[in-house]
Formats: C-alpha cells, structure tokens, sequence
C-alpha cells in the first residue's frame, strides 16, 4: 500500500505548488486594464465597481475578468456597470441585468442550476471518495499487520483465512501495479504471473496505442491546427481580397490623377478623378477634382451639386454650411437640380425642419422621371419626414405615376417620336451611368432600352457593365453571356464574355446554363475538345426527359 | 511464498483499490474523446457562447437606418417571415469574408444588417467593396443595440422566426459550410 500512499502524497505536492504558485502569480500579474478616464469620482462607488469588474467574464478573452481584459467589449461592460452604479443600482440588480443579457456564462463564478451541479459537487465527491479510500487503506494495513504476525507465529499455511487472503492479495497487487513493492517475496517481478498483471499491461498497451494513433491521426506536427488555422485561413483571404479591392481602386486613381497631370484642360478628366477618389474613399481628393472642374466650367451647376455632396459625405452625411451655400446658389440659377434639391431636403431634415423637407422632396419627385433610380429612396425619406414631423400627405401625390393621359399620348405618337423619345431618355441614362458606373439597375435597363432601340452591340456592352459592377452576382454573369449568345455577337465579344465565364465559374462551376455557354464558348474559341468534354458532362446531368437533350447531341456531333 | 501469494491472488481478483482509479480515469477519457470528436465533427465549437435570447423576442431597441439616417429601423416591419439579422462592421475583417455567403443567402432569405460601432460613411464604402446583401441596415454607432441583444464580437448573426422570436445565435463569420449546415437548417425550421 505504501507506493500509493506515497504518489498520493507526491500528488498532494504537486497541487499545493500549483495552489501556492497560482496565488503568487495573481499578485504578481499587473491587473488593471481600467484607464483614469473609466474611473468613477465617488471612491466607494469605484471600488463597488471594481469588485462587481472582477465577477465578470470578458466574453472575448473568456479566461480574463473584464476587470483584467483589454478587449473593447470589456469595456463597454465596465462603463456599463459603472453607469448602472451612476444610477443608483445594487450590485445584485446590475449582475442581474448584465446576465439578462449575456446569460451564466458572464459569471466567473458559476451559479448552481442543474446544468452546473456536477462542477459544483465533483469536488466533494472526490473528497469524499478520497477520504474513503484513505480510511479503507488503513483498516487494510493494520488487519494485514496483525494477520502477518499470526502467519510468523504458527508457519502455517491457512489459505482459507478469509483475513491473509485479503492481506495477501494486496500485497502482490501492489507489486503488480507499480512494480516497486517493498515487501517481502519480490519474485513475481512486475507481476506477469498474476491474473491481472496481465489485464493492466493490456490496458496500459491500450491506452499507448490510442494515444499514438491520435496524435498520427490529428496532432502530427505537419498537419495544421484545426480551427485556428481555418479561422487564420478565412481572415486571410478576406485581407487579400481587401488589399486587392484597396489596390484597384488606388490604381485606379492614380491612374485618373495621371490622366488630369497630362490633359489638365480636360474637364471630364477631373470629374472620372472625383469619382475614383469618391470609390476610393479619398474625399480630400474628390472635393479637390470637382473644385477644380467647378472653375473650369464656370459654376456648372451639376459640379457644384457634387462638390456640395462630396462635401457633406467627409462630414460623415451632415450637410455643412458650405455645402448648404453652395446647395443655395444652385438652386437660385436652376431650381430643378435634382441633386441639389435632395441634399436641400436632407438639410432641412437635419434641421428638424420636416414640413420643408417634405416639400422640398415633393419638389424633386415632381420634376424627375418616374423610373429615376432614386425614387423608391425618395418615396422612403419623404414618407419618415412626413412621420417624424406628422405631415399627411395625400396618396396621389406619394405615389404618382404615368396617368391614363400620358399613355394615351404615348399610344398616339408615331414611331419616330417613340424612337426620339427612347432615345433621349437612353442618352441622359447612358450620361448618368457614366458617372455612376455601380448602378446596375441602370445597366439592365439601358441594355433592355438598346434591344429595343435594335442596338444589340450596345446592349450588350451595357450588359457587361453590369455584370462587372455586380462581380458576385451569378445570374448578372449568365443573363449577359446568354444575350451575347442569342444575338450571336459571341464571337464579337469573346474577352469580355470568357472573363464573366471565369467569374461564374468560380461562383457556381457546376450550374448548368453555365456549363453549356462554357461550351457554346469554348467552340468559338476553337478548343472543340474541351467543348465537347463540357457538353457532354451537361448531357450526363441533365434529366433524362429534358427537351434539350436531342439539340445537345446534334451540337456535340456537329463540333 | 510466491507461488502461494499468486494463487491467493488468481482466486481473489482485481482489488478494489485499483480498480477505482481505472474506471475514474476511463470516465475523464471518455469525456475528453467525446469532446475532441464533437468539436472535429463541428457540432461542438467551444467558442460559440450560448445566448440567453433563444426562444424570446429579438430586443426591439430602435437605431437610425443607414441611408441618410432617416428613419429608424423596425424588425415589426420584417415580420411574418424568418430574418437573419447581423452584426457587422467595416473595420471587421472576417465581415468581409462572409460576404459571399450573405449574398448567397440574401436570394431567398431576408437579411437585415446592423453597422456595429461603426462610422456610416465607412459602412456605406465597405458595403460598395464587398456588396450589399441587406434588404435594411441599422446603425448601431455606440453599440447599445449590440448589447441589448448580447452581442460580444462581430460577425454575429442570428435567426428570428416569422413571429419575431430570436431562433438560433452564430458568433463568427457566415462561410458556406456554416450556412449549409446552421443557418439554412435553421430558416427551414422556421418556415
């Protein structure tokens, strides 16, 4: 019994050094993440704060309180707990309200509920278990004592004793377990001879072999950590992704900020130069650029919106004094600007002036066509003026629309007024996507606009763009390949439309439209193989009743 | 001696003493393997907090929109369908890489985002690079909606029922293995 008794007690060390060591290094551990701004005035109701810091678990760095935590969420919990203490709060109903929130888990001393019982007991049941086991050692060793002094005294065998059986058998087991009995009849050495020697070597080996096939399994060096190289993976691509977006835009301006270096004179120049610095979110150099072309076309008033809009956003959307100047002398000259009009509306919003800001927007709805991409947001910021400042407006006005008068215009016309018509509305659309080359409904709508019009060339560029402003979008990428297709300009387009292939691709490699335009593409690219690979596997996963099945085959054996 | 004391313990059997021990520690191995091949297979990720807002109703504290900030955000406005409401920010990296995900997402499901401490000019520049998936956005410049729904890092996402019960929480990023496998399951539970 002795060895066990002996690793219990080098055990007992062990856990007391670990104890002391944990004391020692908690006081040495420079706590206090709190800064002197955080501190409350009152030095009692600091302290309270202090103490309820030191229950709280930091959720980000969870072994920390947010007393020691400098995560920002830490923080935010300990300005939370002092504002609660500002009010007056008990320490209770501030725990309370925080673990409302954040549930038990906030807690670094866990309350007793059902899911926590066994943390709560495990400590007492071990000590229980270990007080019982000492006891029942000792009881052994002293029956084994007095049972070895009887065996000395008679050098009898009396193997039916029920006492010496007991005494005996434990001796030999001891041996057997730790291999370092110190008692006398060693010659069984690790005790293969007994029973169960046997059991423990086999359990032993066991337990070896798990461990080593785990760790070939799961823990070899060469292979990555699990999660954390998953998660470093992931921020990864997301930083090159963002470098990556970060670059073309700052090529992009440099290369807008070269073109106004060699043709300064050129007005569009400084504008395409404001709108990459808008895209790159430089709004130094955008208010720069459009100051520059307001001198140079003589106050137009479309610049000057711009520049009193790109003022406003470096001011995080406030609409400045500046602006509002400039906002007001464009609408002296031309009170049906647009841009102006609506950051007008928003001055006056800001303002809390929600009957001018009504109005204001009403105005601008009044003068623009009814498809203006900005309507829908327009409709939204009037209806929450009209709510913030209890203004009813009439549903006629909310929702104009074309009234039976003008189509029964439209019908009248002729078709060559139609096609003027169209095609003044196309050149104002193509001009205003010029400048905001993001807007995709646009596109689609000047792409449809130009189908009409039997312009399909420019459909079909106008369909590029917006498939290149909407990258991630795989329907955009497929609804344009497939009109290149159908208005057999594939061959005319075959850059443009292998680079929107390659997008696709990537999103979605095993769509099936996708997999026959690779194809359609592929045979304009000459590489018949790799167009017949392609339409055969579409082959392979279509159903078996689809209706293209029979055109499919005649294309593979006509390549 | 010896050939007796081996006897005596062949007809005795393994003592209480060590057997006690074993099972104790076959106990704990179990526990630990069941542990390691729950967080290998997934269905356990000891990062992922519990939140007390399961089953109750998704806080209704109001923030200003993003457009403009006209207006206030109102989930009533969403109700009636399941939503996925998340937390993000532009100075969030892995926000970016769960864009893709999102966008994916935002086809059939309705996706409402909440800046989170964030400014709005940033936020507006970070949804033009990497998109915008959100059928609304909230701004949530000073985090008070973030605590009020238990936030404790961004991304943050979480599943409401059409009746506006908060169903599932998921802190980290969206990638597609957690949408196919947490999210998706989830909305289809809801509907």
């Amino acid at each position: 019994m002795k060895p066990v008794l002996r690793s219990c007690g080098v055990m007992f060390l062990l856990a007391a050094g670990i104890f002391v060591g944990g004391i020692f290094g908690g006081i040495t551990t420079p706590a206090m993440a709190i800064t002197a701004e955080e501190m409350l005035d009152d030095p009692t109701l600091e302290s309270r704060a202090r103490e309820l810091s030191k229950q709280l678990r930091c959720l980000v760095c969870q072994n920390q309180s947010i007393d020691d935590s400098d995560a920002e969420l830490a923080r935010d919990l300990r300005r939370e707990v002092r504002g609660q203490l500002m009010t007056g709060a008990t320490d209770s109903e501030i725990i309370e309200t925080l673990r409302g929130k954040y549930g038990d888990y906030l807690l670094l001393n866990p309350p007793i509920s059902s899911g926590t019982y066994i943390l709560w007991l495990a400590p007492l049941a071990v000590l229980i278990g270990g007080a019982g086991l000492v006891l029942a050692a000792r009881r052994t060793r002293r029956t084994g004592a007095a049972t070895g002094q009887a065996q000395e005294q008679s050098q009898e065998q009396s193997q039916e004793q029920p006492h010496e059986a007991v005494a005996g058998s434990d001796d030999q087991a001891s041996r057997s377990g730790f291999g370092a009995g110190s008692g006398s009849g060693s010659g069984s050495g690790f005790g293969f001879g007994s029973g169960f020697g046997y059991i423990y070597f086999a359990g032993g080996a066991l337990v070896l072999a798990a461990s080593l096939g785990l760790y070939l399994m799961l823990g070899r060096a060469d292979l990555g950590d699990q999660p954390l190289a998953q998660r470093q993976a992931e921020i990864e691509t997301a930083a090159k992704a963002q470098n990556q977006q970060a670059e073309t835009l700052a090529a992009a301006l440099a290369r807008a900020k070269q073109q106004t270096i060699d043709e300064p004179t050129n007005v569009g120049n400084w504008l395409r130069l404001a709108q990459a610095a808008a895209m790159a979110d430089d709004n130094q150099t955008e208010i720069r650029a459009l100051t520059t072309a307001r001198e140079m076309t003589g106050d137009d008033v479309t610049v000057k919106s711009m520049l009193a809009e790109a003022l406003s956003r470096a001011a995080g959307g406030q609409i400045t004094v500046p602006a509002r100047t400039l906002i007001a002398s464009v609408l002296a000259s031309s009170p049906d600007e647009p841009r102006a009009l609506y950051l007008a509306g928003l001055a006056a919003y800001q303002d809390e002036d929600y009957a001018r800001a009504v109005s204001i927007w009403q105005r601008l709805r009044t003068v623009s066509v009814d498809d203006a991409p900005w309507m829908s947001l327009l409709d939204d910021n009037i209806a929450d003026a009209a709510a913030a400042g209890g203004i009813d407006i009439p549903e006629a006005q909310s929702r104009p629309g074309p009234d039976e008068a003008d189509i029964a215009a439209a019908a009248e016309m002729s078709d060559e007024d139609r096609t003027a018509m169209i095609e003044g509305m196309v050149s104002g659309l193509a001009e205003k996507l010029a400048e905001n080359p993001d807007d995709v409904e646009g596109w689609r709508r000047l792409g449809r606009a130009y189908e009409v019009l039997g312009r399909p060339e420019d459909a079909a560029s106008a369909l590029i763009s917006a498939a290149n402003a909407v990258p991630q979008d795989i329907d955009q990428q497929v609804t344009t390949l497939q009109m290149i297709v159908t208005s057999g300009l594939g061959r005319q387009y075959i850059t443009p439309a292998s680079r929107l292939i390659e997008r696709a691709t990537l999103l979605a490699p095993d769509r099936l439209d996708l997999l026959f335009l690779r194809g359609h593409f592929a045979k304009l690219e000459g590489r018949t193989d790799k167009a017949r690979e392609l339409w055969q596997r579409l082959l392979g996963q279509l159903p078996s009743d689809s209706p293209y099945i029979d055109d499919l085959k005649a294309a593979i054996a006509a390549l | 001696m010896t050939e007796q004391s081996t006897n005596e313990a062949r007809r005795t059997g393994p003592k209480l003493s060590f057997i006690l021990p074993l099972i104790g520690f076959l106990i704990l191995a179990g526990f630990a393997a069941a542990a390691l091949f729950a967080t290998l297979s997934g269905s356990r990720n000891p990062a992922q907090l519990p939140s007390v807002l399961i089953s109750k109703p998704a806080p209704a504290t109001p923030v200003p929109l993003l457009d403009n900030g006209l207006g206030t955000l109102d989930l009533a406005d969403f109700a009636g369908e399941p939503l996925l409401v998340n937390f993000f920010a532009s100075w969030c990296a892995p926000c970016r890489a769960e864009a893709p995900a999102l966008a994916l997402l935002a086809e059939g499901v309705t996706v409402i985002g909440i800046a989170y401490k964030d400014k709005p000019a940033d936020t507006s520049a970070f949804l033009t690079q990497f998109g915008n998936p959100f059928s609304a956005i909230g701004v949530d410049r000073d985090g008070r909606l973030g605590f009020a729904w238990g936030v404790y890092g961004v991304p943050e996402s979480y599943v409401i029922g059409s009746d506006g019960t908060v169903l599932l929480r998921h802190a980290g990023p969206i990638d597609r293995r957690v949408l196919d496998e947490v999210v998706m399951p989830a909305i289809k539970d809801a509907r």
